[in-house]
């Protein structure tokens, strides 16, 4: 998966243009992925603490 | 319930807090909803929200600096000493009962932190970018910088501006997670109850008018075990 775009500028070199809009989705997953291990932790430690 | 409350955040914090949410969104909806191919004209809200949310930031900087306690916000030596016991106790070897907080928790300091340098950094870069486009207040001049400086430009704004993404989720998240709602109200109406604050707060670390400490059995300041 590419992390960067590139362009070709009119002297026919290759220009960055910016972070790959492909990333998106892995820091949705990222964002996603916190979320359900905090959760699972928090649940899983207070079943610990109550039994 | 006494009904007594502690002042968490003032009318200007609050209103700043949610016209940079209001701003950010309005960033990221018009930034990243074309791209997933929803077609619009975004560059105009996209442009304004930004200015919004730099007059936003500026405007929180000097109110930070000099009407609020700017070191409220800063990690210091006794946020790491908590922050030790706190994983030290949660691995299982035992050790002292961590400190309750100041006004803010070590982990909300570096989330602030994160925050913070990442809205700079795409701030910064925003401001830059105005440049390559026509407003009623200005033309654009794309000569300004080189193809390759731009380049940089844009990769640190678009990368920044999708880490802003996985902030948010993680921050309404907390801000929904039923122990964390008595913080997420004073967000609304800018008051938590005294029973919080002395649940929570640590009065010599956090001092408010008429706030008496907690004693814990054995002596001490309580410590939360929720937290």
């Amino acid at each position: 998966m590419p992390l960067f775009r590139y362009a070709t500028s009119v002297y026919g070199q290759t220009v960055l243009v910016g972070a790959s809009w492909d990333l998106i989705w892995w820091f949705v997953g990222a964002g996603v992925v916190f979320i359900v291990a905090h959760a699972a932790a928090k649940a899983l430690t207070r079943r610990s603490t109550s039994s | 319930m006494s009904g007594a409350r502690v002042l968490r955040h003032h009318l200007a914090d609050r209103l700043y807090h949610w016209t940079m949410a209001a701003a950010l969104l309005t960033c990221l909806f018009t930034a990243f909803l074309p791209i997933l191919g929803w077609k619009f004209e975004w560059v105009t809200a996209h442009w304004i929200a930004g200015i919004v949310l730099t007059v936003a930031v500026l405007f929180h900087i000097v109110r930070a600096l000099f009407w609020q306690d700017f070191w409220s916000m800063v990690i210091g030596p006794r946020d790491l000493r908590k922050s030790w016991r706190l994983v030290a106790r949660a691995l299982g070897f035992g050790g002292p009962v961590p400190q309750r907080d100041a006004k803010y928790s070590p982990l909300q300091k570096s989330f602030h932190m994160l925050v913070a340098v990442v809205v700079l950094a795409i701030v910064a870069t925003g401001l830059l970018m105005l440049s390559k486009i026509d407003t009623p207040f200005w033309r654009r001049n794309p000569y300004w910088l080189a193809d390759s400086q731009w380049g940089l430009i844009y990769t640190i704004h678009g990368l920044f501006a999708m880490a802003t993404i996985t902030l948010i989720m993680v921050h309404i998240y907390f801000a929904v997670r039923p122990e964390k709602l008595w913080m997420t109200r004073s967000m609304f109406h800018g008051w938590i109850s005294r029973e919080d604050y002395m649940r929570h707060h640590d009065p010599q670390r956090w001092p408010v008018p008429d706030a008496q400490p907690a004693q814990r059995e054995g002596g001490g300041t309580a410590y939360s075990p929720g937290e």
